[in-house]
């Protein structure tokens, strides 16, 4: 979260790096649209690869080798498909290279020799991190650039650096509780803090190594060579950085990211769109797919026509990571367990391993609080969303809810909500979801989505015991015929005993699920092994996923 | 030269009309105190306290005009966009008027006018208070905990030091810090994790304890000091959380198993009387100020989580010979839970001997999280017990400590919003009338209390600085050496 505060400034910037790190949160809020944070991604690596065009020239650059230059773009880019890095990491390196740049138009050696020295504990306040980097640049340029002869000036300019770039970070251990890995490192560049980032300093010595490798390549190249270089650079770059680009990203995580996406503003539709697409296999994206398909009335004919892994496609289990609790909160929250929903954005934020916190996170604090009546709490995350940038109108708008009760009963997902949430107090039970949901479904039988979560959970859990119970209390949910899933259980339960040709089932099954159960029937009984053919024909039917599917607890 | 006089001259007559232009003018009357925030209304404070600033978070205006007399002398007067007293024009107002009161007249200008709220006294207590809080900071969460640190603020200004954050040993949790009577050259404190260990300070001597033994349940927990430093008092808990569903409540924290012993830092040996290891859940210990009697709640064992409400906590006691570390035989119990049908915790001897404060509430120990949870006072000389309805709200009182001359003490609350801890000090003088409580003051009280995401807990007065030696910590932390307690044969 990002808040345009004097406070958050001062918070941020107090700390070793804190320029980087405000910037970086800066930056990162535009993420809020995707294509708003691609376009802010690749302008920071374009400003990167100019910067490093700027420092090749004055090292002696040859437009041969122009292509060079985007090297440390394309491996920041390969190392921000680690989402864990970021992007106060890249801005920290932009900002170093830019005091460089601004120091090069310097012409007094003395004058650099002064700036250098002063300049890298200022740096390592700002920027810390590669903060050194800038020492080494205007030591390598002194005699690279400017041709000064290695003398004692030279020496000074070395020593000084080499003295500040060592003791910044030790004297910065009296005032701030970091290990002094940390604080030599970076405090906000690598999102997990017992992890260093080693990247960053990786892509800190290749700009140095290719910023400086003119001087080591001819300075001349010959015309019927020059265009078959640049064409042989520039093959390597995409080829090389596309491969590490597809094989670095994991496409899983952005798969599971893009669901939670479209749940988190409840595009229903491209959640399923995205489901038809390329079925999901991974809990958390299927119980996104599963709360599309109930919130657009689907999920009791269709969830076996998708993948199914069993309850924890249903409703995830609690992990105490920051991100999988939240697809699992917004479940509890469409349902109308709003303390529940609470508790997972609640413990998400908290996970987070940079101790950073959340404006999605807040919004769903303020809702739930203002849903529960606990208004003082709802007004304190408002009031801070009202200074963020895209979250401050809506922030402003729902101050004006606070303590108006008729109001706030009559909109249409709040008013709703307080409805369906729970009269009656009991604890939680992960390991009674069934039960909680009945209860959930009993205090308010408009609360279709709990009926259905209820059934799912029966079903998924292959216990059709409690799915024939718990079956019945359906009958005033409103619907036209029973759904495809349910039709397909009840008569799988009567066809145990019973004939399903011979002996009518005593609830209106449809003609085709009879006929396909006929048909499946015998190709189970003699083959229990038969999956792939029964998966070809019936791998939409609940028979299927009963004998075959995960069930997972 | 004559065109500067000139120029001079208008300058210093506009700076006069516009000084005169924000000085109150014909206010109209209200009569009504003003809404201010925090509510400083009638409060009582020690003369040395930080100033209370305070703001309108209800109200917008152009100006505000604060007087500020003293009855014995001497006045402050403010005038601004905020109400922010100078710390030493504070401090000289305070001093001069010890043992008697102030009254602050606020005038706020709204729309062009003066309007002038009925003056309100705040009262300086003639008893001092020490040197500062200690205090925990952490976000009021369930399971996860986030950036968390000990914290010391001292009381006559808003300057916060961190004693140690977990940002130094990733991943760690600290709680249960405890001084020996507000004296920090006697310090407990407990770090959760991996690194997992009870440092323990005494006179500058640091140990990394590993307070687990095959004997006991867990982990040594809740701390208290014998008034010697020669033992601390630790309860044993076995503990979980568990969530409440509907919208009333959030967390029930219960012990499976609780048992109390007795540390003895010399000798590193762990008394475990058999009186206070039993099948009912004991818990909470605290010394008497002569240290020989061993206050305690004690419940009856229930089979939990189930019967999470049937848990009821009595004051209890048993005598205690420090000579040569021994226990009575029997227990006392001094308010009992199924008299009053309530739940105690917390027990809180004054150290003047006269008094046990306890927090109470319907059921349980955990009373954070318990709405009705209030302050009571039992008086050791005649064993009545009273609601302090001067300091309880409608929402949280909780955590609890008393200033080393037992005069003051610390309570959290969660008055202001439900959710978020806030310390509030109050005063009790010599016949046990008991003050309106003051919220922890701060430069800018509303916008720091707004943005703030923690929650303080378990506050305790010291009498001086604490002088922990950060690096030492970080470095006896990750070194995973330990001393292991043993248990007393």
């Amino acid at each position: 979260m990002f808040l345009f505060t004097k406070d958050y400034f001062i918070d941020r910037v107090s700390l070793p790096g804190g320029l980087a790190i405000y910037l970086g949160n800066f930056f990162v809020q535009f993420f809020y649209y995707a294509w708003l944070g691609a376009l802010v991604i690749a302008f920071l690596l374009v400003l990167l690869q100019r910067e490093i065009v700027w420092l090749t020239k004055k090292f002696g650059f040859n437009n041969a080798y122009y292509p060079l230059t985007l090297l440390p773009s394309i491996v920041y880019w390969v190392l921000l498909c680690d989402e864990n890095y970021m992007l106060s990491g890249l801005l920290l390196l932009i900002m170093v290279l830019a005091m460089v740049i601004i120091c090069t138009t310097i012409p007094s050696r003395s004058i650099r020799l002064i700036f250098t020295i002063v300049l890298t504990p200022v740096l390592y306040i700002l920027c810390s991190g590669c903060f050194w980097l800038f020492a080494l640049f205007m030591i390598l340029l002194e005699i690279f650039y400017w041709d000064q002869k290695i003398d004692i000036r030279w020496w000074i300019m070395v020593l000084g650096s080499v003295l500040f770039v060592i003791c910044s970070p030790i004297v910065s251990k009296n005032f701030y509780q970091y290990p002094l890995e940390r604080l030599w490192l970076g405090i906000g560049f690598y999102r997990f803090p017992n992890i260093s980032p080693y990247g960053e300093i990786i892509i800190c010595l290749l700009t140095v190594a290719i910023s400086i490798l003119p001087r080591f390549l001819p300075k001349t190249v010959l015309l019927k060579k020059y265009f078959a270089l640049i064409a042989f650079q520039v093959l390597v770059l995409v080829i090389g950085g596309g491969y590490f680009i597809k094989n670095t990203a994991d496409w899983d995580k952005e798969e599971i990211m893009g669901y939670d996406h479209h749940v988190r503003m409840q595009e229903w539709d491209k959640v399923i769109a995205m489901a038809d697409k390329k079925v999901p296999t991974a809990p958390m994206s299927v119980a996104c797919l599963n709360l599309a398909l109930s919130k657009t009335g689907q999920l009791a004919d269709k969830m076996f026509c998708y993948y199914q892994n069993g309850v924890q496609g249903l409703i995830p289990p609690f992990e105490s990571d920051f991100t999988s609790p939240l697809p699992t909160s917004e479940i509890y929250y469409h349902l109308g367990m709003i303390n529940s929903s609470q508790r997972l954005v609640f413990e998400a934020m908290e996970s987070i391993p940079d101790y950073q916190k959340s404006a999605r996170c807040y919004k769903r604090l303020a809702e739930t609080n203002l849903i529960n009546g606990q208004y003082k709490v709802a007004a304190k995350y408002l009031r801070a969303l009202q200074h963020t940038l895209f979250y401050s109108d809506w922030a402003t708008e729902t101050l004006t809810f606070l303590n108006n009760e008729s109001r706030i009963n009559a909109h249409p997902e709040w008013g709703q909500l307080r409805q369906l949430r729970y009269k009656d107090d009991f604890l939680y039970s992960e390991d009674q979801l069934d039960v909680m949901l009945e209860i959930l479904f009993k205090q308010n039988k408009s609360n279709r989505m709990a009926y259905e979560y209820l059934m799912a959970c029966t079903l998924l859990s292959k216990n059709l015991d409690r799915f024939f119970n718990y079956y019945p209390l359906g009958k005033d949910v409103g619907y036209q015929q029973i759904p495809k899933s349910y039709q397909e259980a009840l008569l799988f339960i009567w066809s145990l005993k019973h004939h399903p040709l011979k002996e009518r089932a005593p609830w209106p099954i449809s003609e085709q699920v009879t006929e396909r159960l006929l048909e499946y029937a015998p190709i189970y009984m003699q083959d229990k092994s038969a999956e792939p053919i029964l998966k070809e024909r019936f791998g939409d039917t609940y028979w299927y996923y009963l004998h075959f599917g995960t069930k997972k607890l | 030269m004559k065109i500067m006089k000139q120029i001079l001259s208008l300058l210093l007559i506009g700076i006069a009309m516009i000084s005169c232009n924000n000085q109150v003018q014909s206010p109209s009357k209200i009569d009504k105190f003003p809404p201010i925030y925090p509510d400083y209304v009638g409060v009582t404070v020690p003369a040395t306290i930080a100033p209370l600033n305070f703001s309108f978070p209800d109200e917008t205006f152009d100006r505000v005009d604060v007087v500020v007399k003293g009855k014995k002398g001497n006045e402050i007067h403010v005038n601004g966009d905020a109400v922010s007293f100078s710390s030493s024009e504070w401090k000289s107002l305070l001093e001069s008027n010890k043992g008697d009161s102030l009254l602050i007249t606020v005038c706020l200008k709204q729309n062009g006018n003066w309007k002038q709220y009925k003056s309100f006294p705040i009262y300086i207590s003639k008893y001092p208070i020490d040197y500062g809080l200690v205090y925990r900071l952490v976000a009021p969460g369930y399971e996860v905990y986030s950036k968390m640190g000990i914290y010391q603020r001292e009381l006559a200004s808003y300057k916060q030091t961190a004693l140690y954050e977990n940002t130094l040993v990733t991943g760690s949790c600290v709680n249960c810090h405890s001084f020996n009577k507000t004296n920090s050259d006697h310090s407990s404190l407990h770090l959760r994790g991996s690194n997992g260990a009870t440092y323990m300070n005494i006179n500058g001597k640091a140990e990394f304890l590993n307070t687990k033994t095959d004997k006991t349940i867990g982990s040594f927990v809740y701390p208290y000091w014998h008034p010697t430093g020669k033992y601390v008092a630790y309860s044993v808990n076995k503990t979980r959380q568990v969530f409440h569903v509907a919208k009333d409540k959030r967390i029930e924290v219960v012990d499976l198993e609780s048992d109390i012993i007795v540390y003895q830092p010399e000798t590193k040996q762990v008394l475990t009387p058999d009186l206070l290891k039993t099948a009912s859940f004991e818990t909470f210990p605290a010394f008497s100020a002569d240290g020989r009697t061993l206050y305690f709640c004690s419940a009856e064992k229930k089979e939990m989580t189930k019967e999470y409400k049937d848990v009821k906590y009595s004051l209890c006691s048993i005598s205690f010979n420090p000579e040569n570390g021994t226990f009575g035989d029997h227990i006392d119990t001094l308010v009992s839970a199924n008299k009053i049908n309530k739940s105690i915790s917390f027990p809180r001897p004054s150290y003047d001997g006269k008094y046990i404060m306890f927090t109470l509430s319907d059921y349980g120990n955990f009373s954070i999280w318990h709405k009705e949870a209030d302050l009571w006072l039992l008086n050791l000389a005649d064993g009545s017990i009273k609601d302090l309805k001067e300091v309880n709200s409608d929402d949280t009182e909780s955590y609890h400590n008393w200033s080393s001359n037992s005069h003051w003490f610390v309570f959290s609350s969660r008055r202001d919003g439900g959710l978020y801890t806030r310390l509030y000090i109050a005063s009790i003088d010599d016949k046990g009338k008991v003050s309106k409580p003051f919220l922890l003051p701060q430069e800018d009280p509303f916008r720091y209390y707004d943005q703030s995401v923690y929650s303080y807990n378990v506050p305790d007065f010291v009498s001086s600085p604490v002088k922990w030696d950060v690096k030492e910590m970080e470095k006896g932390i990750t070194s995973k050496e330990r001393t292991q307690v043993k248990i007393k044969k």
